[in-house]
C-alpha cells in the first residue's frame, strides 16, 4: 500500500469512502489523511450549496416567449435570424457587384485630370437623362392622416398588473379629432377609461386578467379617414 | 407543435425550470443572465422537441442544450470583449431588486459566495464537470454523454477542478475541518 494508491482511489472515486484496506494507512500517514479529509471537507461544502428559487413568472415569460417566437412570420420559410444573415449576404454581392461593373475613369484621382474633365452644371431642370417633373406644393390645410404607434405595453411586450398604463402615441399629431374608439379584448372602452391628447393617448382599462390582451384603437378625423392599430401584449400576475 | 405536444412540454418545464436555472446560475455565476439562457434554452428545446428520439433522458438531452448555450454565449462574450463592446458593469451584474433579495437568501453564510466565486473562476470544462456533479447530482456516465466525453475524461476533470477548487477555498478548507474537530472532540 502506498500514498499513489490512496490519491488514485480519491482521483477515480469521487464522493467515496476509503475502503478499510485503505484505511490503515491513511491512519498512519499525515499527508495521505490530509488529502483524504480535504477533499472529503470540499465535497461537503459544494454537496451543501443551497438552491436558487425560480425568479417570478419564470414560466410566464418563457410562453410569453415561446408565442412571441411562434407569432414571428417566416419569410421562404427562413428564421428572422437566418434571414437578416441571408439579407447581408446578398447586400454584400450586390454592393461587390455594382462596384465591379462601375468603369473607374484613369486618372480619376489626379487632381488636375478633374479639373481638366470637369463638365459645366447644367441649369436646374436641364440636367440631361432626367425629364422635367413638376413638382407641387401640398395644399395647404390637408395633411395626412395620423398613424397610431403603440408606446407601452408594446407589441408582445410582457406587463405586470400594477403597472399597466396603455400608451400611445399618435404622429402627426391628432390637431382635429373626429372620434376615437378603445376596444381591448373586443370589449369598448368607455370614454373616461382613456385620455386622449394631439399626439397621444392614455389607457387606464378596469383590472385585466392575466394573459394574452389586445387592443384596438381606431382614430377618425374631421375628414372622416380612419385609420386603425391592434395589437397584444402578455399581462403577469401580481407579485406576491 | 400540437396542443397534445404543448401540454407535455408544458410539464417538462414545471418538472426541470428550477434545476435548469440553478445549472445556469452556477455556470454563469449571474442572476439576471441564468434567467435569460434558462429560457433560451428552454426556446430551443421547444422547437427542437419533435427531433427529441428518446435515444438519452430527456433531461441529458436537455442539460446537454444548455451547456452548448452556455459555451456558445462565451464565445460571443469573448468576441465581443475582444472588440470592446458589450462589456457588463458591476452595477448591471444584479439589476432585478427580486434578485438581490434571492442571492441574499441563498448567500446567508460567507462561505456560500466564496463557494460561488471559486466555482465561477473556474476554467470552462473544469466548471461544467463539477457544477454538473457537486450541484446536479449527474454521474460521471451522464456528465459524460452531456458533455459528449468519456467518463475517464470527467473524472480527470472532476479531480483537477477539486485541486483547484481546494487551493481557492483552501482557508474555508480548514476552518471546516476545525470545525468538524471541534465537533468531535466536544463529543
Amino acid at each position: 500500500m502506498n500514498c499513489q494508491q490512496i490519491e488514485l482511489f480519491i482521483r477515480e472515486n469521487p464522493g467515496l469512502t476509503l475502503p478499510p484496506r485503505l484505511q490503515s494507512h491513511i491512519l498512519e500517514c499525515p499527508d495521505c489523511r490530509a488529502l483524504a479529509e480535504g477533499q472529503g471537507a470540499l465535497e461537503a461544502i459544494l454537496k451543501s450549496q443551497p438552491r436558487l428559487e425560480l425568479p417570478p413568472h419564470f414560466q410566464a415569460r418563457l410562453w410569453a416567449r415561446i408565442s412571441q417566437a411562434e407569432a414571428r412570420p417566416k419569410f421562404m420559410g427562413l428564421q428572422p435570424a437566418r434571414l437578416s444573415l441571408a439579407a447581408s449576404a446578398l447586400m454584400v454581392a450586390a454592393v461587390t457587384l455594382l462596384f465591379l461593373r462601375t468603369p473607374v475613369p484613369e486618372n480619376t484621382f489626379a487632381p488636375q485630370a478633374v479639373i481638366q474633365n470637369a463638365a459645366p452644371v447644367p441649369a436646374q431642370g436641364n440636367i440631361p437623362g432626367i425629364a422635367k417633373t413638376n413638382i407641387t406644393a401640398r395644399e395647404p390645410g390637408i395633411t395626412e392622416p395620423s398613424r397610431i404607434y403603440p408606446v407601452w405595453p408594446g407589441e408582445q411586450d410582457v406587463a405586470e398588473i400594477r403597472d399597466l398604463n396603455i400608451v400611445a402615441s399618435f404622429y402627426p399629431a391628432v390637431k382635429s379629432p373626429g372620434a376615437i374608439k378603445v376596444t381591448i379584448d373586443d370589449q369598448p372602452l368607455a370614454s373616461g377609461q382613456y385620455q386622449f391628447k394631439e399626439d397621444y393617448l392614455t389607457i387606464a382599462p378596469n383590472p385585466l386578467p392575466p394573459g394574452q390582451h389586445v387592443v384596438l384603437v381606431s382614430l377618425t378625423d374631421r375628414e372622416g379617414r380612419e385609420t386603425n392599430k391592434s395589437w397584444s401584449f402578455y399581462l403577469l400576475e401580481e407579485r406576491s | 407543435m400540437t396542443d397534445t405536444n404543448k401540454i407535455e412540454f408544458d410539464r417538462i418545464v414545471q418538472r426541470y425550470d428550477k434545476r435548469l436555472f440553478n445549472l445556469l446560475f452556477r455556470l454563469s455565476g449571474d442572476y439576471d443572465l441564468a434567467q435569460d439562457l434558462a429560457q433560451e434554452v428552454f426556446l430551443i428545446a421547444y422547437k427542437e422537441y419533435s427531433k427529441f428520439r428518446g435515444e438519452s433522458d430527456f433531461f441529458t438531452w436537455l442539460y446537454r442544450i444548455a451547456v452548448n448555450h452556455h459555451r456558445r454565449y462565451l464565445r460571443k462574450q469573448k468576441l465581443k470583449s475582444f472588440f470592446g463592446l458589450g462589456e457588463r458593469t458591476p452595477e448591471e451584474e444584479v439589476s432585478d431588486p427580486g434578485a438581490l433579495e434571492q442571492m441574499e437568501n441563498i448567500e446567508r453564510l460567507p462561505q456560500d459566495q466564496m463557494v460561488r466565486q471559486a466555482v465561477s473562476e473556474l476554467p470552462a470544462e473544469f466548471k461544467e464537470t463539477v457544477v454538473l456533479y457537486y450541484f446536479e447530482d449527474q454521474a460521471c456516465d451522464d456528465i459524460a454523454k452531456i458533455l459528449g466525453c468519456s467518463p475517464g475524461t470527467v473524472k480527470s476533470r472532476l479531480w483537477r477542478g477539486r485541486q483547484i477548487l481546494a487551493q481557492k477555498l483552501s482557508g474555508l478548507n480548514a476552518a471546516v475541518n476545525q470545525g468538524g474537530k471541534n465537533e468531535l472532540s466536544a463529543n
